[in-house]
């Protein structure tokens, strides 16, 4: 594997596993396991197999109240019974699922909760069961275990090992260089209370993208994550992500300030895709906020709605202008795809390169006939991606047609 | 074929890919991948070249007791069981026990989501759907002699069965109630409401209401709770616990069925007198008053107690013509005033939930709103309001010299009728030909709103301003703005003052304006001069029948036989 390949790989090892907590998992169905039930063929699982005192932290999820109680009991009722029906449903809940789940008002929103964690699960044994099958076959063939960490050709390589911490503190070292002279950017997360907890789930991984694609790029930003506070979903998700966002020797500046407090108004534009004017020239001394919202329920325009509040110039990116936008999926661009783009812009200030990065799958594609050879070809828009010999192809036509 | 796949969405290349193959997928993507390690090698590998693939093993479906032999995706197995088990059930033959656990062991065999814990539960699903009485009771006397307790889910459904089959005697339906209520101190939603359906069947229906409100707990009641309860009410005699239930149903925006309607005209059939017309009259108040329509059977039903041989009623099934006349009695139908009080109080909700709403920054501005408010009170009332924008781009996205022309002919229609108009736009407008804006400013006032504001919005608080006579011209069905009010009886005048109020626009080009006036009746129940009712109706009936921007087309009239001529 080439080193920029490894170091992919690497990222995502450091995000996920090297200083991850493993949380305790707690059973909630002791004895209840469906091989077990698939032998005792003619058992009958009764109503109320899971007591209300079975769930682990039972008072901090209803803090004495009765009605909570009842609904709780109630909750567990209709689990047993989905299950009776043969709907999906989980075995094993974490103390953090229960509390979701008494949170959920309606049964639609629980039923489909239940189905997320099932799948969970599902996933989980399935990777394990596989994982078995495969130990079972690999010792069939007695191969000879390899030290994880050793490379091929009887162990020597003729590359330089670069290990994990070297290339941490590399980037780290950039994006200081990068507070104390670059460009700074900031995200806006003060819009927690208009997303729902999946979106709030899908926020945080989103902001755990756009940290580690500024980390990763030959100039970063400097980053600022303003109205954050530490009690909203979206930032303890993100807290949960990366392990150590809110030491102060984290290179990212996580604040509950405003950005009107660190700025001054003049220099801040807020990029908004409900305004109308486009942002055709980057500004290398503006300071651009992005608003971190996921609004697949919410269709209002809250960031335009700020924005005017606090007075502050408005841009959207120059989408229609540049590219030709298909059917497939919304206008609507991650966080992660919008930091791409404002990092390459700044970079080269060419649009065409910057746009580089909206996924394809939005983008209308032409298919065209080609009518001698009879055969489909596919014939990209002009700003995407083409290779040389497509190019070259273009160019012999048009001096043919001449 | 892959190369040429991948260009397409994900969800369209496993739709392709499937069809071709039944095993286990090694799907080729180029680099245009969207999974989340993607997303983490972006930046590093953006140098790479184009056509770098990454071979991804496609991940079976996720049950729990496939073994991995069986490649067929989770649907089609659940195909497989349920026809096994349709066809048992479809016979209609009562099963004994060893029969039954033969029928099991196929089904077990299957190696499907299906185990011993859930198939009595899904069987007696299917005996509701095939509507199989006898299947399902042999089904729980099968258990009880093996000597196994059904679990509550088998029981509860076996409950819904006996009330869709109206079979199964009050003693037994009494019991298995009684056991459901012992095993479970509080019931769930779904337990609750088959138990209402056992109990309606029953002298003891009236717990079905203390079960209605521990539904409440933990969800909100689906409309067969409430239908069946409402029916056994009309069947008791107790009418007025029905009618509550029935205005408790529309507070959660959930319809009356068919058979609570047939009830309540049974009971009126059987009630003599004056009293039983005054009933009726209720029901047809009742339709009126909510804006809602019966299906035909209903109607069916309520003509049959109309031309009862003691009264001189008779019943025809008509259209009425655009006009307003009914073809069958000739009576011209009339439209539902609105009150003051009722405009008025829409008018304020409507300022205070949908221009302002949450947050007045969504829609307009602050100051942009006193701007409009100190133009109104300065120039208002109208006679028409008319939707700028929406009138010029009627025909497409025009340029301006062409959407211009457009609005002009619109004010000329109204110019030459000597009406008072107001024409709503945006700031951008002031840039289009000055011709035609000088004529529109000469004829009409003017209000343009800011590029980022909303002009719907503001339209409608114009017309509402301007008094209950106002007319507004627009193409626009202004469905989310409806939705913006919180209350369904602010809703309903709404629709009603839109009906009466809004004039379509057809078509405004070249000079030629087409506008469709809005109906001259009211589409729904009412009462005409004289002993006549007219009663619309659906062919069929629907849960939640869509907004009807059109009139309907089948009505019902009922009048005193000697009227007719």
């Amino acid at each position: 594997m080439n080193s920029a390949v490894r170091a992919g790989f690497l990222f995502r090892r450091l995000h996920r596993c090297v200083f991850r907590q493993i949380e305790r998992r707690v059973l909630a169905l002791p004895l209840l396991n469906f091989h077990t039930l698939l032998i005792q063929r003619d058992c009958h699982a009764s109503v109320g197999n899971l007591e209300i005192t079975d769930i682990p932290d039972i008072k901090d999820l209803t803090q004495g109240d009765p009605t909570l109680e009842k609904k709780l009991k109630v909750i567990i009722l209709e689990m047993d019974i989905w299950r009776q029906e043969g709907e999906r449903v989980p075995t094993q809940l974490k103390p953090a699922d229960w509390k979701e789940l008494i949170s959920l008002e309606s049964r639609s929103a629980r039923k489909k909760y239940l189905l997320f964690i099932w799948k969970k699960e599902m996933t989980k044994s399935n990777e394990k069961r596989k994982k078995e099958l495969k130990r079972i076959d690999r010792e069939k063939l007695d191969i000879p275990v390899r030290d994880r960490d050793a490379y091929g050709l009887g162990g020597n390589t003729i590359f330089m090992r670069i290990r994990e911490s070297t290339m941490t503190n590399y980037l780290n070292g950039k994006l200081i260089e990068a507070m104390q002279f670059g460009q700074e950017l900031v995200v806006d997360c003060g819009y927690d209370q208009y997303m729902t907890r999946r979106e709030a789930k899908n926020c945080a991984k989103q902001l755990m993208l756009l940290f580690s694609d500024n980390r990763m790029h030959i100039n970063p930003f400097n980053l600022y994550f303003c109205n954050a506070r530490k009690e909203s979903e979206s930032i303890k998700e993100f807290g949960k992500l990366l392990c150590i966002p809110f030491e102060p020797h984290f290179p990212l500046n996580i604040t509950e300030k405003s950005y009107l407090d660190l700025f001054p108004k003049q220099n801040l534009v807020y990029l908004t895709p409900h305004c109308r004017e486009e942002l055709l020239h980057y500004d290398h001394n503006a300071v651009y906020i992005i608003g971190a919202m996921v609004d697949k329920v919410h269709n209002e325009p809250l960031s335009l709605a700020r924005a005017k509040e606090q007075g502050l110039k408005m841009a959207k990116l120059p989408l229609d202008r540049y590219l030709s936008w298909g059917s497939g999926s919304g206008k609507s661009l991650t966080l992660n795809q919008m930091i791409m783009i404002l990092l390459d812009l700044k970079l080269s200030g060419d649009w065409s390169k910057a746009l580089k990065h909206v996924p394809s799958r939005k983008i209308m594609k032409v298919y065209q006939v080609d009518s001698s050879a009879k055969q489909f070809k596919l014939n990209k828009s002009k700003d995407e991606k083409s290779s040389p010999k497509d190019f070259y192809n273009q160019l012999l036509l048009k001096k043919m047609k001449k | 074929m892959a190369r040429r796949v991948s260009s397409l969405c994900k969800a369209t290349q496993w739709s392709i890919l499937k069809n071709f193959v039944s095993g286990p997928v090694t799907v080729v993507y180029s680099q245009q991948l969207y999974h989340t390690q993607r997303k983490l090698l972006t930046a590093s590998t953006s140098r790479l070249p184009f056509f770098t693939c990454y071979r991804y093993q496609h991940q079976q479906s996720r049950d729990s007791d496939e073994s991995d032999d069986n490649d067929v995706p989770r649907v089609q197995r659940m195909k497989e069981h349920e026809s096994i088990l349709r066809d048992v059930i479809a016979r209609g033959e009562p099963l004994s026990k060893d029969e039954w656990n033969k029928v099991k062991q196929e089904v077990f065999n299957l190696n499907s989501f299906v185990n011993a814990e859930n198939i009595d539960a899904i069987i007696m699903g299917l005996c509701i759907g095939e509507k199989q009485f006898a299947v399902g009771s042999s089904l729980l006397d099968s258990l009880r002699e093996s000597g196994i307790s059904p679990n509550t889910a088998t029981l509860a459904r076996f409950l819904k069965l006996c009330y869709d089959c109206k079979a199964g005697d009050e003693e037994s339906v009494l019991e298995i109630c009684n056991e459901i209520r012992n095993r479970c101190p509080v019931l769930d939603a779904s337990t609750a409401d088959n138990v209402i359906h056992g109990l309606a069947l029953t002298s003891r229906w009236q717990e079905g209401l203390e079960l209605l409100s521990e539904i409440r707990l933990s969800a909100v009641p689906i409309s067969a709770s409430f239908n069946v309860l409402a029916e056994a009410a009309f069947k008791n005699g107790e009418l007025k616990l029905g009618w509550e239930l029935m205005e408790q149903m529309l507070q959660l925006e959930r319809r009356p069925t068919p058979p609570v309607y047939k009830a309540w005209i049974d009971q009126c059939m059987r009630t003599k007198g004056s009293e039983a017309s005054v009933m009726i009259g209720q029901l047809l108040d009742f339709w009126a008053d909510h804006d809602l329509r019966p299906s035909l059977d209903v109607a069916e039903h309520l003509r049959s107690w109309f031309e009862h041989d003691k009264y001189s009623w008779e019943g025809c099934f008509t259209t009425i013509s655009p006009r307003g006349s009914c073809q069958n009695c000739r009576t011209v139908l009339r439209k539902r005033k609105i009150t003051t009080a009722e405009f008025e109080a829409m008018r304020k909700e409507f300022f205070e939930q949908v221009i302002v709403g949450s947050n007045v920054f969504l829609k307009s501005n602050p100051e942009e709103l006193e701007t409009f408010q100190q133009f109104l009170s300065r120039t208002a009332p109208y006679d028409v309001v008319i939707d700028g924008l929406n009138i010029a781009y009627s025909s497409g996205r025009l340029r301006p010299q062409q959407a211009v022309k457009a609005l002009e002919s619109v004010v000329q229609h109204f110019a030459t009728r000597k009406k008072r108009m107001l024409v709503l736009g945006r700031r951008h407008m002031q840039n289009w030909p000055q011709k035609e804006m000088n004529y529109i400013h000469e004829h009409a006032f003017v209000f343009l709103a800011q590029n980022l504001s909303q002009d719907d919005p503001f339209l409608l608080y114009a017309a509402m301003y301007s008094g209950p006579f106002t007319q507004f011209v627009s193409r626009d069905l202004m469905r989310s703005h409806v939705y913006l009010l919180k209350d369904s009886s602010l809703r309903r005048i709404f629709r009603r003052w839109q009906q009466q109020r809004q004039l379509q626009l057809i078509r405004a080009i070249s000079g030629h304006v087409t506008i469709m006036p809005p109906l001259s009746y009211n589409p729904s129940v009412q009462q005409g001069p004289g002993a006549v009712w007219h009663v619309p109706y659906d062919t069929e009936f629907k849960v939640q029948p869509k907004q009807m921007f059109e009139p309907p087309r089948h009505w019902l009239c009922l009048r005193e036989a000697s009227q007719c001529s």
